[in-house]
């Protein structure tokens, strides 16, 4: 059992060991690698097959992805500027909104209560096509098409937030309220000196998911922006790996990074919030 | 009266939230609505545009391809992390694994498509294996693929989650049972199984946003018209969206809606009678 789990998590580090080690090769060995992926016809013009070679270990171990991609096309640098243009308000918005929605959830007493939430469900798991016309219309409307308000009002304002907030505040014990409404604490001071403390670890979490989903967005910029300048990396890297593909692992690997430091540095606090919202 | 002002500041602290999916959401829905029962000059129809919907067979097949997508990956997605999460729970100085087992969450989905292509294609790893030449993505198997990519994508959150739940059991109570004289089997069933419900709700939730996100993938490894079995709605609603085709788009968008507000209702009722959730 242990070897066969062991196994399994080989197969699952194997692309990523793949992108980094890659990402050192020259552009010209990846078209030779893997170039034949994309233009698949190529084997009928010459009469063999090139198959898809995966390599470890580049031939020769070089920067010259780096190289171009920071150096020769400082439009990549712009693009992952757009990627935290967009992110970082959608993580802010769902952390404000999402906190303090859920402590209402908590403390509101109304028999509307559970009808709004379950409304607030069915529109966190709706796809986003099916909420694109809505979007596009509320968008139009208000006159921010083509910027990148049109992704970040609606996807910060999204209820994913206040659903996985009230997951983890579930889990805080109603006697500490209680306690505190008895010594005259009002909802303010419960919220930031109760509420919001012990459920630090569902914040956590609620930031790297939300940052994890926006950072990997691509239906959203595809629809709402027209200026391709305006694009975020996820989007680029598709068009990327469709035209240039020796840039693929190096570009991969630069889009990583903040999703790495950022799962590495709140792993532990991620685990807290996971285990309230699994508890209730 | 001081509880009922406290009562109304508890409501002010929903308002933003509230107001934000109002109008971003509901409100632009119920507008949009109008598409739904217009022609394209905008005379009123009726239910014309949803009997032509059901009628195409466009429609038909990619609503099938959703559900039957649901139907089997969405399990699986909850049965695999469970069983290796007890596995794992178990294992000491393995628990590192979990970590791996995220990976696939930061891995860009350009990259992911591109190494499923080199998998898949015909010039891939597995015909290459088999010595056949067979574009993989372009044959029935596109479906169990799909399936593949969703569950390689999703395990590791759930992961996550079946570890936590499982930590959540006392030891105490595997204790009690061994005392009593109950087998490892009968444990796990009377045990960890029943003890591991709780932890299903956000399970299953997040599984089944994240099986509507498949379609990032398949986008990307097969563009607007992927092989049939592998057309979802979301390819359907993108290329109404394309082709302008707006009472096209918004009927589905709302029979979608629909069958998914059901669905939710019956379950959070469901959640609800077996408190489960609390």
């Amino acid at each position: 059992m242990k070897i066969f789990l062991v196994a399994l998590a080989f197969i699952y580090i194997i692309p990523l060991l793949i992108i980094f080690t890659n990402s050192f090769m020259s552009m010209g060995e990846i078209a030779r690698n893997y170039g034949a992926t994309h233009d698949y016809f190529d084997h009928e013009l010459i009469g063999q097959i090139s198959w898809v070679q995966y390599k470890l270990i580049p031939e020769i171990i070089t920067l010259s992805q780096y190289h171009t991609l920071l150096f020769k096309t400082p439009m990549y640098l712009d693009f992952f500027i757009n990627s935290i243009r967009l992110t970082l308000p959608i993580v802010i918005m769902h952390i404000v909104i999402g906190s303090t929605a859920a402590y209402g959830f908590m403390v509101w007493q109304s028999r509307f209560k559970e009808i709004i939430f379950c409304a607030y469900i069915i529109v966190m798991v709706l796809p986003f096509q099916a909420t694109l016309v809505p979007n596009f219309i509320m968008a139009d409307a208000l006159g921010i098409l083509n910027t990148h308000a049109s992704i970040i009002l609606p996807l910060g304002f999204s209820p994913f937030a206040v659903f996985i907030m009230r997951q983890c505040m579930k889990g805080i014990p109603v006697n500490i309220f209680e306690a505190a409404q008895i010594d005259g604490a009002n909802h303010a001071q419960q919220f930031f000196h109760i509420a919001m403390p012990m459920a630090k670890g569902g914040a956590a979490s609620l930031i790297i998911l939300t940052f994890a989903d926006s950072w990997a967005m691509v239906e959203h910029p595809m629809v709402f922006l027209r200026d391709s300048a305006l694009e975020p990396l996820s989007v680029v890297l598709y068009r990327i790996g469709q035209d240039n593909i020796g840039l693929i692992f190096a570009a991969s690997v630069f889009y990583m990074l903040p999703m790495i430091w950022i799962f590495l540095y709140g792993q532990e606090y991620f685990e807290q919030g996971v285990k309230l919202s699994a508890l209730k | 009266m001081s509880s009922i002002r406290k009562n109304i500041t508890a409501f002010l602290f929903i308002v933003p939230g509230f107001a934000g999916v109002a109008l971003f959401y509901v409100i632009p829905f119920i507008m949009s609505l109008s598409y739904a029962t217009t022609d394209r000059s905008g005379n009123f129809v009726g239910i014309a545009n949803f009997i032509n919907l059901f009628e195409s067979e466009a429609f038909r097949l990619a609503s099938w391809n959703t559900f039957r997508f649901m139907i089997i990956a969405i399990p699986i997605n909850i049965i695999i992390p469970l069983f290796i999460a007890c596995l794992l729970f178990n294992m000491q100085g393995l628990k590192w694994l979990k970590t791996v087992f995220m990976s696939p969450l930061v891995i860009p989905t350009a990259s992911i498509a591109f190494f499923f292509q080199s998998l898949f294609m015909s010039n891939g790893l597995l015909s290459r294996l088999l010595n056949n030449n067979v574009d993989w993505l372009q044959t029935d198997h596109a479906f169990s693929i799909a399936v593949g990519l969703y569950v390689w994508k999703n395990l590791g959150f759930n992961l996550v989650l079946a570890l936590a739940a499982r930590a959540n059991i006392p030891k105490d109570y595997y204790e009690w049972a061994t005392v009593e004289g109950m087998g490892e089997i009968r444990m796990f069933f009377k045990i960890t199984v029943i003890y591991l419900i709780p932890g299903l709700f956000i399970m299953f939730v997040m599984s089944f946003i994240n099986s509507f996100r498949i379609y990032r993938e398949l986008y990307m490894l097969a563009g607007n018209y992927p092989h049939q079995s592998i057309y979802m709605l979301q390819h359907y609603m993108n290329n109404q969206f394309l082709w302008l085709n707006r009472q096209n788009l918004t009927t589905s968008a709302f029979i979608t809606t629909l069958a998914i507000s059901a669905f939710m209702v019956i379950f959070f009722i469901i959640d609800k009678k077996t408190e489960f959730g609390e």
